[in-house]
């Protein structure tokens, strides 16, 4: 079975396929903005030029092609979504505008959000002009307490239609309860604008995105929704189509960020947001199982951010289920990855308080690091590098960019060195000591935070710049291990090749579990299990489109519990689907116990105020085959036939030495490097600091141990 | 009397006294002090200045990481939405790092309780100070911001030695006092404000003692919350030490003590070398309060600040004296206000300690309502120190406005907490005092370059929450009945300020609640203007109770709310339901409320900047077209000229309008002498009760530094 799996990114579409006798290839191709299809296409080409067949010949062969994109997030980001209009509640119409006070500073670095005097929301995406309201209300519990008048949505639908709007959105007060007065709304749009009236326009009702309590991140999910409507149901359409065209037969499958896959038709705009990342956080998870590592941290450090993710076999605390996108906080549950301003690009600088400080701002790509010699003059992490002779000036990301050292030295001198009074060598030592702290700070941040040890866990380190950092990051979190995994640029999208078919369910309530105060526990089973019914009816409906039967896909129940009072909530794995009995309540009372205990400590449970629970997840998936890891070629010789030279680096521990260097490509499979070296691969440099040693396996996975740790 | 009998009775009547009170030479001094042996050896141990940067980066991050699991795991409404912070402190006690988020007066004022615990209680052998143990406090006299922010602190130890401190502050919803939900406007003396704990142990070898927990709790209306959270804020710090362990472990003792005074002595360092490149000069600004919870009454708020070389001094004399209600604030707390105005306005990216207190210098007067006596009441101490904050904002934005570059010049911010109390029984039947926090949608102030942004923050927690009103409508027996931004709800300018909203919660589902307020503003505004610009406007409360039961208001409702205008102002003048309709200042003890009733209140908007004829037609007219400003505003005050419902500006007309406005401008002008001669009083109006000093020549004992030495 041939697959190919795609990452259509904001510069590159990478692409790697799998053929039924498990040979692989990868290709990289401009994205093409203007037609999606030709970017793929051409990738795709250099695909079937790796296996020696036609184009046509491989996506005819071609059984499952896995798509992941982040146009998505680019199209929030460069503003070009169609004009939409919101109809809320009257008495709510600022709910949006607003973002719950902190909105300004949602999506901004920790440092950009201390400056009242700097606080700027960004554009929205609808003009508040655009937001029209209804007298209507229902209260929490879904009873209706002022009814809708469809007469006065009519007159709101003119007011939208007449400023032009080309898509509407409907966010109604506790519409998650009961959704009778959205889905009345979306029948007077139909009746007044059908669709040969307005064209292909978006109806996006906030209980059709999520059906969580949360106003203002019910109808921003809505928002974003509605904003990439036309992204994926012409772009992507067209692609399908395309591909159709070309003989391929199999189904387009999108990845989505909640760490799953759908088919195009079982897909909702917001859920593409963020899938690549997402993808290789995914892929991450897969090896990380095949590898035998319970605890993983996953890093990708590229040219300006450096993202990272967080998996644990068995957990469920790697989602956020109040994730932002762009400035934006949604509600669907997604896959936990935070980025920093951190990369090959950041720019360092004096501070008066840390002596060198690096990031956010960053140089880019244009004019890009001092070194690139394209009028670039600020000092970067890739000038430290190359100063501190971890780069090859000929041969960085494999010859393509000829590196000028002397530019990096006197960016480096004159903005650093001299005015703390230091040399230039111990400037970059510096530079690069602050990026790695900064980097292994954020990992610290994400694994402390969902209450894990980060001495735990392996390190992923991929991306252009993670190799080239990874011990260094690994080493400020006191981690034991770094992996590298092969074709490290394009791993997100060798990532989607695990992804399951997954579709999840949610359902806000308010029941209590058991509460002390009033003597009462929760008896009323029936009620909780009609809930969990009803999502699974709707998975069984959703999976039936697709072609699957209610025998092929697998539940899981999640919980979203907390102690009395508390606002943020705990999910937990139920131990149970339904609750029959006693037993089973109690089971579901102590796995919530076991999973709080587990993450915040013995000291901050309090059991003796009460629980109850806030929603319920139902998580249906169609499982695959474990991953089969496809073996790389053999190759001949010791250690000696892949070194390619030596060069004078520098090291916090020892100074100046010569270091050897070796290709990536000639290490044969168990070939072992203590540090210091340095190991080219055509992507990426991996750095093998002094005191860690490296192992190649059969597989093309390099990884690193700290010697205290062997 | 031989020295040996001195002694003797020095020691019968000093040595042990019958309370150890406040220790003034702790609460007087904001300064840093100088570095320890300890500190000195630790600073020499430093052998690459890089370990210290790295171990700022990582204690950051623990604070971080510690702030957010705890925002998971508490109850408390204000601190859930941000009212809280994670901070070390060094081993003599002063704040060296607080949380890049939540509140920034704790930064300022809380390092007085380390200081306590160990001046009195270290060496005392009931006592003592010894790794696990646990300490509580909240009593303002001894360091802190009010009664209702609880502090939990533990000393960090390495092996034998004590290193540091380590404590979480965390606003809680109710402490015990006459009235429910953390506040106490009805008291009039220091014993009606419910808890007041001088710093105590609380738990030893890592365990809360359940007997003392339980004593607290039975001083509380909320003990379900308090326990919950005491309980959260002792497993963050003890997080916290975990983490520094590690750090110590991994590198040494000497890198976390060195980094620590490190972080202090380069704050304040920065903030006196920043504070050196403004220009010399004396920059005055004056405000007011309106209620002192009790009755109404005017209190005046002075400031002025003296910048001389990279000498700052804040000065607040003329302010009104400290009175029997619980709006007085303490020095150390006001000079907290001080220190937040420059993390959040002027110095934002600094390290959050009490190096930046300490690079400035304070002169209040003694027994003023901003620098009241242990012995008053203080719990709503925001009501003068927020008002005396604007005045201090101008104040600072006048002496930076010839400074271009360090800071943005910008309108005040609003700065008072109009926010819903309740306490009751909620409609699942359990036992809740918490409060609303609308309080966190405070309208931003307009900037000389552009608006100001609506409903944005507080101005002492840069990022805070409202939350959703759904989630709280399922907690709380309340529907919102709106939450929105009205007319005229900011300051006009040529940049106006950020508007904020006007809410109306109605009881629903509880037929045992009640409701309470607290806030100034009804009658004179909180938020001035700038350059030319408009303050906000008053923001008095307003209730409707129905007078038929809740089946009229329902009924009223499910018709179709006929009347229902989502306005206090046109809610009072239609009258939609049969319904005592009350306009009142917003501050009102706790209060029965009767199913349906709804309580009607505005945040207040930010101050608007330079003069409003020079705004741009077409900015006006967006602001009418968005209703952010009525009809008679934009004629009245902006001069604008439009047509048609979009409100198309006429740019001639609106021009003309405008000319014949400055003409007559002129036409009411007088010269300086005449204006003074017209303006001024000698006393106040007699049917204004009044508070402050209405001296128009400051007497000579106000005098500053440099005066004196000028006039010596």
């Amino acid at each position: 079975m041939t697959e190919i799996n795609v990452d259509i990114g904001g510069t590159f579409t990478d692409c790697v396929a799998t053929r039924a006798d498990g040979t692989v290839a990868t290709a990289k191709a401009l994205t093409t903005h203007h037609d999606l299809s030709a970017g793929f296409l051409r990738a795709v080409g250099e695909l079937a030029g790796a296996f020696g067949v036609a184009t046509d010949e491989l996506l005819a062969e071609t059984e499952a092609i896995r798509y992941a994109t982040t146009l998505g997030t680019n199209a929030l980001i460069e503003r070009n979504g169609p004009r939409l209009g919101l109809l809320t509640t009257m008495g709510h119409e600022d709910t949006v505008p607003i973002g719950r006070c902190r909105q300004w500073g949602d999506g901004l670095a920790a440092s950009e959000t201390r400056d009242l005097a700097r606080a700027e929301r960004p554009v929205p995406l609808i003009d508040p002009e655009r937001i029209v309201t209804l007298v209507e209300r229902v209260d929490y519990d879904g009873r209706v307490l002022i009814p809708l008048d469809e007469e006065e949505v009519r007159d709101r639908l003119q007011q939208l239609v007449g400023q032009g709007v080309r898509g509407f959105v409907v966010g109604l007060m506790n519409a998650h309860a009961n959704p009778d007065h959205e889905l009345a709304v979306r029948r007077v749009i139909e009746q007044e604008y059908p669709s040969q009236f307005l064209g292909r326009f978006p109806v996006i009702c906030s209980h059709e995105v999520s059906r969580r309590s949360g106003e203002y991140v019910r109808q921003m999910t809505a928002i974003i929704d509605a904003y990439l409507h036309r992204f994926t149901a012409d772009r992507l359409s067209d692609l399908r189509d395309r591909l159709r065209d070309r003989g391929y037969g199999g189904q387009l499958l999108l990845v989505h960020n909640s760490g799953g896959m759908g088919s195009l038709a079982r897909t909702t705009p917001v859920q593409t947001v963020h899938a690549g990342p997402v993808s290789g956080l995914y892929g991450s998870r897969r090896v990380a199982e095949a590898h035998g590592y319970d605890s993983v941290v996953t890093t990708d450090m590229g040219g300006t951010s450096f993202d990272v993710g967080v998996v644990v076999r068995g957990s469920v605390r790697f989602y956020d289920f109040n994730p932002v996108i762009d400035r934006w906080r949604v509600q669907v549950p997604m896959m936990d990855i935070k980025a920093i301003g951190a990369g090959g690009g950041s720019i360092a600088r004096v501070d008066p308080i840390a002596g060198v400080a690096v990031g956010p701002a960053s140089a880019g790509s244009n004019p890009g690091p001092a070194c690139f010699g394209q009028g670039g003059s600020e000092p970067t992490v890739t000038d430290a590098n190359l100063v501190l002779g971890y780069l090859d000036p000929d041969n960085y990301h494999d010859g393509a960019i000829k590196l000028d050292r002397r530019r990096a030295e006197r960016a480096i001198e004159r903005r650093i060195a001299r005015p703390l009074g230091i040399d230039v060598i111990e400037a970059a030592r510096r530079i690069r000591r602050v990026v790695d702290e900064r980097m292994g700070a954020e990992m610290f941040r994400e694994i402390t935070v969902k209450g894990y040890d980060p001495r735990d866990f392996a390190v992923f380190s991929f991306g252009g710049g993670g190799p080239l950092h990874a011990c260094g990051y690994a080493a400020a979190l006191d981690a034991p291990k770094v992996v590298v995994p092969p074709h490290s640029s394009v791993f997100s999208a060798s990532g989607a090749a695990g992804l399951e078919l997954l579709h999840i369910y949610e359902r806000s309530t308010w029941m209590m579990l058991f509460d002390p105060l009033t003597k009462r526990r929760l008896t009323d089973f029936a009620r909780f299990n009609a809930i969990v019914e009803e999502c699974r009816a709707q998975a069984v409906a959703d999976f039936a489109a697709d072609g699957y039967g209610p025998d092929d896909f697998e539940v899981t129940l999640e919980l979203d519990c907390r102690s009395s009072g508390q606002l943020f909530v705990t999910t937990f794995a139920s131990p149970v689907e339904r609750i029959e009995s006693d037993a089973d309540l109690i089971a579901v009372i102590e796995a919530y116990f076991a999973e709080f205990r587990d993450r915040f400590g013995d000291l901050a449970l309090t059991k003796e105020v009460g629980v109850s629970i806030d929603v319920v997840r139902l998580r249906a998936r169609v499982p695959r085959e474990p991953l089969r890891r496809a073996a790389r070629p053999s190759r001949e010789g010791g250690i000696e036939a892949a070194r390619t030279g030596e060069r004078d680096c520098w090291w916090t521990a020892g100074g100046l030495a010569r270091t050897p260097v070796y290709a990536y490509r000639r290490l044969a499979d168990g070939a072992a490097i203590s540090g210091p070296a340095v190991i080219e691969a055509p992507d990426t440099t991996i750095l093998v600091d002094p005191g860690w040693h490296g192992r190649m396996d059969e597989h093309g996975f390099f990884t690193m141990t700290r010697e205290d740790a062997a | 009397m031989s020295a040996a009998t001195t002694d003797y009775f020095e020691q019968l009547l000093s040595g042990r006294p019958v309370l150890y009170g406040p220790d003034r030479e702790i609460m007087e001094e904001h300064r840093i002090p100088p570095r320890t042996a300890r500190e000195e050896e630790a600073l020499a141990a430093i052998a690459d200045p890089a370990d210290v940067t790295v171990a700022h980066a990582r204690l950051e991050a623990v604070l971080e990481s510690a702030m957010e699991v705890l925002q998971q795991i508490c109850v408390a409404p204000g601190a859930k939405w941000g009212d809280l912070t994670v901070g070390i402190y060094s081993r003599a006690g002063d704040l060296a790092l607080a949380s890049t988020r939540g509140v920034n007066m704790f930064s300022a004022a809380v390092s007085p309780v380390p200081k306590f615990i160990g001046k009195h209680w270290a060496d005392e052998p009931t006592v003592g100070v010894r790794p696990g143990d646990v300490f509580f406090h909240n009593d303002s006299t001894y360091g802190g911001t009010h009664n209702p922010d609880h502090t939990v602190l533990i000393p960090l130890f390495w092996e034998d030695e004590h290193v540091a401190w380590i404590g979480t502050v965390m606003h809680e919803g109710d402490n015990g006092a006459l009235d429910p939900g953390g506040f106490a406007p009805s008291a009039t003396t220091r014993f009606g404000e419910g808890l007041r704990i001088a710093p105590m142990k609380i738990g030893e070898n890592h365990v809360l003692r359940r007997d003392v927990l339980n004593m607290f709790q039975n001083q509380v209306r909320d003990p379900l919350a308090w326990l919950v959270d005491t309980r959260a804020k002792h497993s963050a710090v003890r997080d916290v030490e975990q983490r520094l362990h590690d750090l110590m472990r991994e590198h040494s003792p000497e890198l976390l003590i060195a980094t620590l005074r490190h972080l202090l002595e380069s704050t304040e360092a920065e903030v006196a070398k920043r504070v050196a490149a403004w220009p010399d000069g004396r920059f005055r600004s004056v405000c007011f309060g309106d209620t002192t919870l009790h009755e109404e009454r005017l209190f005046k708020l002075a400031v002025e600040i003296e910048k001389r070389g990279s000498r700052l001094t804040v000065r607040t004399h003329g302010s009104a004296p400290q009175i029997d209600r619980a709006i007085n604030a303490q020095a150390h707390y006001v000079r907290s206000i001080v220190g937040n105005e420059f993390m959040a306005f002027l110095f934002a990216d600094l390290p959050r300690n009490a190096g930046f207190v300490s690079a400035l210098e304070f002169d209040f007067e003694p027994g003023s309502m901003l620098a009241a006596d242990d012995d008053q009441p203080t719990s709503l101490s925001m009501l003068s120190s927020f008002a005396m904050n604007t005045a201090l904002h101008v104040a600072l934005t006048k002496a930076l406005f010839a400074n271009p570059g360090q800071t943005v010049p910008i309108a005040p911010w609003y700065a008072m907490i109009p926010t819903l109390r309740m306490a009751g029984l909620n409609q699942h039947g359990q036992l809740l005092a918490r409060s609303a926090v609308e309080m966190n949608a405070a309208g931003g102030g307009a900037r000389h370059d552009r608006d100001g942004e609506h409903a944005c923050a507080p101005f002492f927690a840069t990022l805070a929450d409202w939350g959703e009103m759904e989630e709280r409508e399922a907690e709380f027996p309340v529907v919102g009945l709106w939450r929105r931004i009205p007319e005229d709800n900011h300051g006009f300018g040529r940049h106006r300020g950020g508007a904020s909203v006007e809410w109306a919660y109605m009881l629903y589902g509880s037929r045992r609640f009640v409701f309470a307020e607290t806030s100034t503003g009804g009658r004179f505004p909180v938020t001035g203007g700038l350059f030319g610009g408009y303050g906000g406007p008053c923001t008095p409360l307003t209730r409707v109770r129905p007078r038929n039961g809740f089946e009229d208001v329902r009924a009223w409702l499910a018709a179709g709310a006929e009347g229902l205008s989502y306005d206090a102002a046109k809610v009072v003048e239609r009258r939609p339901i049969d319904a005592d309709y009350t306009v009142s200042r917003p501050d009102v003890i706790p209060a029965p409320v009767v199913e349906g009733e709804f309580w009607i209140q505005r945040m207040g908007g930010g101050g608007g900047y330079g003069d409003p004829l020079e705004r741009e037609p077409e900015e006006v007219a967006v602001d009418l077209r968005r209703g952010l400003i009525s009809p008679e505003v934009a004629s009245s005050v902006y001069k604008l000229v439009w047509n048609g419902d979009r409100c198309t500006p006429d740019l001639d007309a609106t021009a003309a309008a405008r000319d014949a406005e400055r003409r007559a401008r002129l036409e009411r002008g007088l010269p300086y002498d005449a204006f003074v001669a017209a303006w001024r009083r000698d006393a106040p109006p007699a049917e204004v009760p009044y508070l402050g000093s209405w001296e128009w020549e400051a007497p000579a004992e106000w005098a500053s530094e440099s005066e004196s030495e000028e006039a010596a």
